[in-house]
């Protein structure tokens, strides 16, 4: 599942199986819905464009992987 | 205390001396500075949510102003047109044997719509009585002209438009007594000049309904400032802070360097975690093929565009790093935004039908071609609900557009709300904001 290291604070955010997203960081751990509603875990904040990023609406997967258009 | 050239800079390294450090150096367009150190730092938030604004902006700036209405390859042959509506206006831009005219898309008789959609016609028949007008906007037949006496045809022309070309961009100007359109576009075309914006061509042209005004919109694609809250999973491959913003007349640039770590982060990215960050890798993807030791991401990256780029664009054109790895953002006010070096992007905002609180974002990929120009691709249109990820023709941009719509919507549903007469500028990475409300306000009166 995808998976990303926040470049400022170092949190690790996973995608689940049930789209929602498990976030770690300092130990703690918490569970968001991709526009960022708190679900359950100690951790109760999340970076709602990590959410958004990595559990939002997504292209269809031979796009996503071809990953090649930038502006 | 005196401010500084340097306290109007973040601390990181300046876009110049990163382009010192390129491979294969920059074309002397993108070594030009032109900081803007005047102006306004803030505006009334009524810019935003008045109609009262809105319809100002109608009357003083859409109803004067030259503005992009098409791509010359929209109306290839004589009798092609298409209908530009912006706010309650709406132009005909037709290709006739004498040139690309633009007229009010208004029946004399009574006012009628006389084109609906864009298409290909001999002539403009009115769907209401009949009246019918020459491509040249000329008046071809009067119904029961018998009944009209009092009607001189040669003074029942179509009201004009003044209508003109640069870089196969058509531009409109609903004022027949503007400036010309090259007095308006200044240093423009010098800029571009190296890049042939003509020779390109629509590969992909997507329109989404906003929900929040046009300037709202356009001012998200208009600054780098945004990207360590809104965009984090690109900060360790690119400048935000260290983009350079520059203005000239009309237009205005900002140059954001990719392929160098973010001044906000704390750590010290590898070279090799530039290259990921920027080609946007996951944790769980496969691992990438190492850079050789002493290659620069910057310059790796660009290597691999150079590659597919040269083959379109012909062995002759030096393609610097900067021109292959670097995001270019030119805006002409007020909301024409082609992107300068080898990027595609060319970006539109207006608002949506007559409203102050919606807008239409279009994107444009133009694209260098061998051969034959291929047909351009259509309008595909989003509404207000879908997502940007509806267009998998934008590839990874569609998920880059879903962070900032993420915000839109709730930035002009705050500004609706908001408790204080102004919204406030940052002196410098808000610079092209800046700029364009001095112009803005200039041209309403505030």
């Amino acid at each position: 599942m995808p998976r990303l290291k926040h470049p400022l604070n170092g949190a690790m955010y996973t995608v689940r199986d049930d789209g929602h997203v498990e976030v770690e960081n300092n130990g703690l751990k918490g569970i968001f819905s991709w526009d960022g509603q708190h679900q359950e875990g100690s951790l109760t904040y999340a970076d709602p464009h990590m959410l958004v990023w990595l559990a939002g609406p997504q292209l269809p997967t031979n796009i996503e992987s071809a990953r090649k258009h930038r502006g | 205390m005196a401010t500084t050239a340097e306290d109007l800079r973040s601390k990181g390294i300046s876009y110049q001396d990163l382009l010192r450090q390129d491979a294969v150096p920059p074309p002397a367009v993108l070594t030009l500075e032109s900081p803007y150190n005047q102006g306004l730092t803030s505006v009334p938030v009524s810019r935003y949510t008045s109609r009262e604004f809105h319809d100002r902006e109608m009357t003083h700036v859409w109803s004067k102003v030259w503005q992009m209405a098409c791509r010359e390859e929209e109306i290839p042959k004589v009798g092609d047109y298409i209908v530009y509506d912006i706010g309650r206006f709406s132009i005909l831009v037709v290709r006739t044997k004498e040139g690309i005219k633009a007229h009010h898309n208004v029946c004399r008789h009574r006012g009628r719509r006389l084109k609906d959609f864009d298409g290909h016609a001999a002539n403009f028949i009115c769907p209401f009585h009949g009246f019918s007008w020459n491509l040249d906007g000329s008046s071809r037949s009067i119904t029961s002209e018998w009944d009209f006496p009092h009607v001189d045809k040669k003074d029942f022309a179509l009201t004009p438009v003044l209508a003109d070309t640069w870089g196969g961009w058509v531009f409109i100007n609903m004022d027949v007594q503007a400036e010309s359109l090259a007095d308006f576009l200044g240093d423009l075309p010098d800029h571009f000049s190296i890049w042939d914006p003509e020779s390109r061509y629509i590969e992909a042209r997507v329109g989404k309904v906003m929900k929040c005004n046009w300037k709202a919109c356009q001012e998200a694609f208009m600054e780098a400032f945004h990207v360590i809250t809104t965009h984090p999973q690109l900060l360790a491959g690119i400048g935000d802070e260290n983009t350079q913003y520059d203005v000239w007349g009309n237009m205005s640039r900002a140059i954001t360097p990719n392929g160098t770590p973010s001044p906000h982060i704390k750590w010290d990215p590898t070279e090799q975690d530039l290259l990921e960050a920027v080609s946007m890798h996951d944790l769980d993807d496969p691992d990438m093929p190492a850079l050789p030791t002493g290659i620069r991401a910057r310059s790796a990256m660009a290597a691999g565009i150079r590659a597919n780029t040269q083959s379109v664009v012909g062995d002759d054109v030096v393609l610097s790093d900067a021109e292959l790895s670097d995001s270019i953002y030119y805006t002409l006010f007020p909301n024409f935004h082609p992107w300068g070096g080898m990027n595609r992007i060319v970006y539109r905002f207006r608002p949506w039908q007559d409203r102050h609180d919606r807008c239409l974002m279009e994107t444009y990929f133009m694209s260098p071609f061998t051969g034959e120009r291929p047909d351009p691709a259509p309008l595909h249109l989003l509404d207000e609900d879908e997502p940007w990820t509806n267009a998998p023709e934008l590839g990874m941009l569609a998920k880059v557009f879903t962070q900032d719509t993420f915000n839109l919507p709730q930035v002009q549903t705050g500004l609706e709300a908001a408790q204080y007469d102004d919204v406030v500028f940052a002196r410098y990475q808000e610079t092209k904001l800046r700029h364009f409300h001095d112009l803005l306000g200039a041209w309403v009166g505030a």
